[in-house]
């Protein structure tokens, strides 16, 4: 049943987006999980949508009591929160992955998750974690809305809260300082916010301008898009945090070797967010996945901030080890260059759909992941996300279809080029896989293993002609001469903003496929500028018939991110991007 | 590593000793005696055995297993060795067994023809060194000096790096920077051999140069380059495997090769899934003791 | 004496300077533009530019090699690039440097005194069944790569046997006892691959020392075995032994890199490997420099130990290194 007043009174309190979203959730078009993921990017508070889902009744098809996430098992705050008493001191040492020295501890410029870890600890987003292992307002922002088209986003910022390294209290000025630096080297905001977007009101209320309506601009300044650490004003690109402590953190660093790739974290005594239990916090960089897992195994660190099936699957079993899988879109994308070299196999769509019937996705899953993963349909989408569209058929293994279109597009006779991968992880056992699996339909490739120094620099993106082409007005070529086949990584990301826009929109810089689709960027377009739900959903479905259709990449497969940690150790928050929260845990 | 110094020429007195007698007619008669010890000396049959095993797996693999080199075992991933598998199955589902005959293939191509290079190139700079003596001598001994004076390894990886890791490069790498070693050594038999009666008599007839360094001396010598091949050939397995498990090849890495299989499977020890690397290990293990049984053999019998 | 030991000096020099040619050579002579396999493919020209120079390369050759030989003196490589950027290149030579050497340092103290042991036991027991096995299964296991005899011993020993651990490195901050303990299977892996080689040769020079006339004048007058050892075999046989030392000194410091991947141990090996595998210029000719002149300083060590031992050596060594 509906409560027809309670509902009105909530829909008058906020704007048009608010309502679009409140009306879709009433009118059972999303589920009542889906609203709370939207809700909270809108800046719905939770007191808020729980009087619209009372207002709306239990009649939603998942709708259990009122508290609702916890349900997908992961990404929760890892443990059962603070009615035990938290024994208080302690040292943990958590293993996570050696951070890439070329950016160094450079909270715009950092690329890999090791640092994540380690520059999130005194650093802090405007958005933060939720319960649900989305976003939600536990970061530097307490609040945030959009205006009537979503071209215009205001966040009231956390009052009392303060620089550790002296530069005074934090302002409106330095977040908006931050947001021109992001914008500057492209981190994630290029096309959404231009130079000057960002302006500070008053000391405590930013707001911020975009190029074009963005119903997910939270999400872009959230722990989601790693490289929106808030920094002082004047904290230029390339200050490094070990040069310059400082931060609103609940950590402050105490000691960092370079070199070990270690990093030592005392408590700030003013953080905002209260006091904490730990005496300190130890976040040592491993240089092999396998070695991080036998220190876990052996004892010697307490959390593992990630760890793939293959090296940890003893991990699963160890009754000293809780696994966490915070939800995620991670995969590894297997590329075609769909315009060089000109008239080659893979510029033919018909060719590069043959490759995804070829490949045996299911034996992916099972072999590879064993088991830790799900089977993807050609688009990075994932489907937990509240617009996607789970009518799209899945792509099956077809070895005859993918015979008979290669025999459409002229290629009976066979093709044989060179896979080009990394040496990342489990990436060159997907490609072998992935050989045998193309052998078998007469692709004949030979997996070519190259050290990622080489490997990104040579064959992903490389950087020849880089961006659109403004003299000849053609299609861009954002990555150059890329390999005509080859898989790289990409992790995990709330929203698919980022894989849209840097992997497949015309522009992005890491279109490894240079996929330059007027369709696909308009639709693109469309998605970003829909801040309503429905809006997002019309775009989507269509981005994944068209992704289907012309197979820029073949997305054959989401993966589960694994963190575990000691049993002794409760209340640590993790997500898929590496980050570990140690504000509210503690270690027994 | 105890690339450099190997345990034949260790045995401080150089190899020439024997059949450095110049006597023609005799030379014939120690070379058949020493052929005679040499085919009866345990350690040669079993090296045979052992490399000629190789050899059999890496020219006609199709003899020793019915699957493919990249096919997947219908056993599964990651299967114990048993009755369907008995070498077990890789992390992809390959069937080890079948990885280990094959990835006799690259090692047993890469190996013997970096050798023979640095073979020819060593022993003709050498013997040439060793006969006119002289300032380039000076010059390239110290050449050689530095040389060996990195690991052989250190010096692959900084070649490697620089060139590229394609087959050919590889194959240059290994015979350049073996061929100071074996310079090292024929130089000095060559100097023992230019000192005695033979050579100075074959100048006062006014033979030329190049006449008896090829002639006279080479055929004084063949003994210890061959000692100076096998030992070698050792060591060029050693050094490709090396090259391979530090991921410094190229080339199409799911072909089988048992320093890449080492590699990537090795991290799986600690979860006991131990067989997709210990088998191909125990294939290069065997295979260099294999080359080095039958080298410690010809050396001990051009003693005899 | 000092005659000599200058030769010799100069001899080291000269080695220095050919090695360092080699290494100057190595950007310049390298396919492909080092300062974008530093940077990355997505860097921007202005990066590419700045990577360039800080690399020297805009240089002629020969200043390129004045400068790095100047390094060498000074000590001073600049900074890292990419495997700890902007940490002085030295200071992560010297970390690397010194777990190289607590790693040679404990090894030796493990396998000189087997070995020895080893090939002393061999020699007096000539054509017995205990020399054949020592000198055979010594032969054996030092012809098998470093990182295979890691890799078994991970499999036999690490993964059985809780006491052996699977990291050569020790958790920071850990007693010298828990280091050893990590480092013991590096070491038994190191004492496998020399322990025939260093046997061999001891016995080798043992046996000749045994069958030379002074020994046999000893034995006649009628001295214990003992006495005959200490007085004129020992310093007769262990010559060779010391002078292999040596040269493999130089090895263990930098020949280690297998095996120091395998135990994930960050000794110079394992730097050089980082350094290669991020196109780290600075790094990667400081590391090979670094097991170059430690090679040579341990040669020449070597030399002047054994012609202290032996004056007869002293000429021998002068005239043809």
């Amino acid at each position: 049943m509906v409560n027809w007043k309670r509902l009105d009174r909530a829909r008058r309190q906020v704007g048009p987006i608010e309502v679009d979203l409140i009306e879709a959730y009433k009118s059972g078009k999303i589920s009542r999980r889906s609203f709370v993921r939207r809700g909270t990017i809108v800046g719905l508070s939770m007191p808020f949508m729980g009087a619209v889902i009372a207002a709306c009744g239990s009649d939603d098809d998942e709708s259990e009591p009122a508290d609702e996430p916890a349900d997908d098992g992961a990404g929760e705050p890892a443990d059962e929160p603070a009615d035990e008493p938290a024994a208080a001191g302690g040292t943990i040492t958590a293993g996570i992955q050696q951070g890439d020295a070329n950016s160094g501890l450079d909270p715009v410029n950092m690329l890999d998750l090791g640092t994540y870890a380690v520059l999130s600890q005194s650093f802090e987003y405007l958005v933060g974690l939720g319960d649900d292992g989305n976003i939600g307002a536990t970061g530097l922002a307490s609040e945030w809305s959009p205006n009537e088209d979503g071209s215009q986003w205001t966040f009231t910022l956390r009052e009392g809260v303060e620089w550790m390294g002296g530069e005074g209290m934090l302002t409106a000025a330095d977040a908006a300082a931050t947001i021109e630096r992001m914008v500057e080297v492209g981190a994630g905001l290029a096309g959404v916010v231009e130079a000057g977007g960002a302006v500070a009101v008053d000391d405590l209320t930013l707001q911020v301008n975009l190029a074009s309506p963005n119903g997910n601009l939270p999400v872009l300044l959230s722990l989601f898009n790693p490289q929106s650490l808030i920094t002082p004003a004047d904290y230029s690109s390339g200050t490094v945090l070990n040069e310059r402590a400082t931060g609103t953190g609940a950590w402050m660093l105490d000691d960092f070797d370079p070199s070990a790739f270690r990093a030592t974290f005392v408590p700030n005594p003013n953080w905002w967010g209260g006091s904490v239990n730990l005496d300190s916090v130890v976040l040592q960089g491993f240089e092999s996945g396998g070695t991080k897992v036998a220190a876990i195994a052996a004892g010697e660190i307490d959390v593992i901030q990630d760890f793939s099936v293959n090296d940890g699957a003893n991990l699963l079993d160890d009754p000293n080890v809780s696994v966490i899988r915070p939800p995620s879109s991670n995969h590894r994308q297997l590329w075609f260059n769909t315009q060089l070299p000109e008239g080659g196999p893979f510029t033919d769509p018909r060719v590069r759909q043959a490759v995804c019937y070829a490949i045996n996705r299911q034996q992916i899953v099972d072999t590879i992941y064993e088991g830790e993963a799900v089977v993807a349909n050609d688009h990075p989408v994932y489907e937990t996300l509240p617009f996607f569209d789970e009518t799209q058929e899945q792509r099956p293994y077809d070895v005859e279809m993918a015979r008979q279109l290669l025999s459409d597009a002229g290629f009976e006779g066979g093709i044989s080029d060179t896979l080009q991968v990394g040496d990342i992880g489990e990436v060159p056992q997907i490609a072998a896989i992935v050989q045998a699996n193309l052998a078998e339909v007469g692709i004949n490739v030979e997996v070519s293993v190259t050290p990622n120094s080489d490997f990104y620099g040579e064959y992903w993106c490389t950087g020849a002609s880089y961006g659109t082409q403004p003299e000849t007005s053609g299609p861009g070529r954002p990555c150059g001469a890329s390999a005509s086949i080859g898989i790289v990584d990409y992790g995990h990301r709330p929203t698919p903003d980022i894989f849209f826009g840097r992997a497949l929109a015309t522009d992005g810089d890491w279109n490894s496929s240079n996929y330059a689709s007027a369709d696909f960027d308009r639709l693109f377009g469309e998605y970003q500028a829909a801040v309503d739900v429905d809006g997002q959903k019309a775009a989507v479905s269509q981005i994944q018939a068209l992704l289907h259709e012309e197979a820029p990449a073949c997305y054959h497969s989401f993966f589960n991110y694994l963190v575990g940690h000691s049993t002794a150790v409760s209340g640590l928050q993790t997500t898929a991007l590496g980050h570990l929260q140690f504000q509210g845990a503690s270690i027994s | 590593m105890s690339v450099e110094q190997d345990p034949v020429d260790a045995s401080t007195t150089p190899a020439v000793a024997a059949p450095s007698e110049p006597q023609a007619a005799t030379r014939k008669q120690v070379r058949k005696e020493q052929r005679r010890v040499l085919f009866r000396s345990p350690g040669f049959i079993v090296g045979c055995i052992i490399v000629g095993f190789w050899v059999l797996a890496a020219l006609l693999p199709e003899l020793l297993t019915t699957i493919g080199e990249k096919e997947f075992s219908d056993a599964g991933p990651r299967v114990s060795p048993t009755g369907d598998a008995w070498f077990g199955t890789d992390s992809v589902g390959r069937d080890v067994y079948t990885r280990v005959i094959y990835g006799a293939r690259p090692i047993l191509t890469i190996a013997p023809v970096a050798t023979a290079l640095a073979i020819v190139v060593g022993t003709m700079l050498g013997l040439l060194m060793g006969y006119y003596r002289g300032w380039v001598d000076e010059i390239f001994s110290r050449i050689i000096e530095a040389i060996l004076s990195i690991p052989v390894i250190l010096m692959a990886i900084l070649v490697v790096f620089t060139f590229g890791s394609s087959r050919v490069v590889i194959i240059g790498t290994i015979a350049v920077l073996f061929v100071p070693a074996i310079t090292r050594t024929i130089r000095s038999a060559a100097i023992t051999e230019s000192e005695l009666d033979y050579v100075t008599s074959a100048k006062m007839r006014g033979e030329s140069g190049f006449f008896i360094v090829s002639r006279e001396i080479l055929p004084n010598v063949t003994g210890l380059v061959v000692v100076e091949a096998t030992v070698r050939l050792g060591y060029a397995i050693f050094t490709y495997t090396t090259l391979a498990f530090l991921g410094f090849v190229s080339g199409d890495l799911t072909d089988a090769d048992w320093g890449l299989d080492v590699r990537g499977n090795f991290e799986q020890i600690v979860r006991d899934i131990w067989w997709p690397s210990i088998f191909p290990a125990l294939a290069i293990a065997s295979l260099v003791i294999g080359a080095n049984l039958i080298a410690d053999s010809i050396d001990k019998a051009l003693k005899s | 004496m000092a005659k000599f030991i200058i030769r010799r000096l100069l001899l080291a020099l000269i080695t220095l300077a050919i090695i360092l040619v080699i290494v100057t050579l190595v950007p310049n002579i390298a396919p492909g533009d080092p300062a974008r396999k530093i940077a990355g493919g997505t860097a921007s020209p202005e990066r590419l530019i700045a990577v360039t120079e800080s690399l020297g390369l805009r240089d002629s050759v020969p200043t390129q090699l004045a400068d790095l030989a100047r390094s060498v003196f000074t000590l001073d490589f600049g900074e890292s690039f990419s495997v700890a950027a902007g940490e002085p290149v030295m200071s992560l030579v010297w970390t690397a440097l010194w777990n190289s050497f607590k790693l040679v340092l404990f090894s030796l103290i493990v396998m000189v005194p087997l070995s020895v042991l080893g090939g002393l036991v061999a020699a007096y027991k000539k054509d017995t069944w205990i020399d054949r096995t020592i000198v055979n299964t010594g032969l054996a296991f030092s012809a098998i790569p470093d990182f295979v005899a890691g890799v078994f011993l991970l499999a036999f020993l690490a993964i059985p046997v809780e006491f052996f651990k699977v990291q050569g490195t020790a958790p920071p901050g850990s007693s010298l006892l828990t280091q050893a303990q990590h480092l013991l299977l590096p070491v038994i892996a190191v004492l496998m691959v020399y322990f025939g080689y260093i046997a061999r040769v001891t016995r080798a020079g043992t046996i000749q020392a045994l069958d030379s006339d002074y020994a046999r004048t000893a034995f006649m007058r009628g001295l214990s075995t003992r006495d005959v050892f200490r007085k004129h075999i020992a310093r007769n046989a262990l010559q060779p032994t010391v002078a292999v030392l040596g040269t493999q000194l130089g090895y263990l410091f930098g020949g280690m890199v297998a095996l120091e991947v395998v135990f994930g141990y960050q000794g110079v090996g394992n730097l050089i490997i980082r350094a290669v595998d991020r196109a780290d210029y600075p790094v990667l000719r400081a590391g090979v420099l670094t097991v170059a002149i430690i090679y040579m300083l341990a040669t020449l060590t070597a030399d002047l130990v054994v012609a202290w031992m032996n004056p007869r050596a002293r000429v021998a060594i002068g005239e043809d290194a």
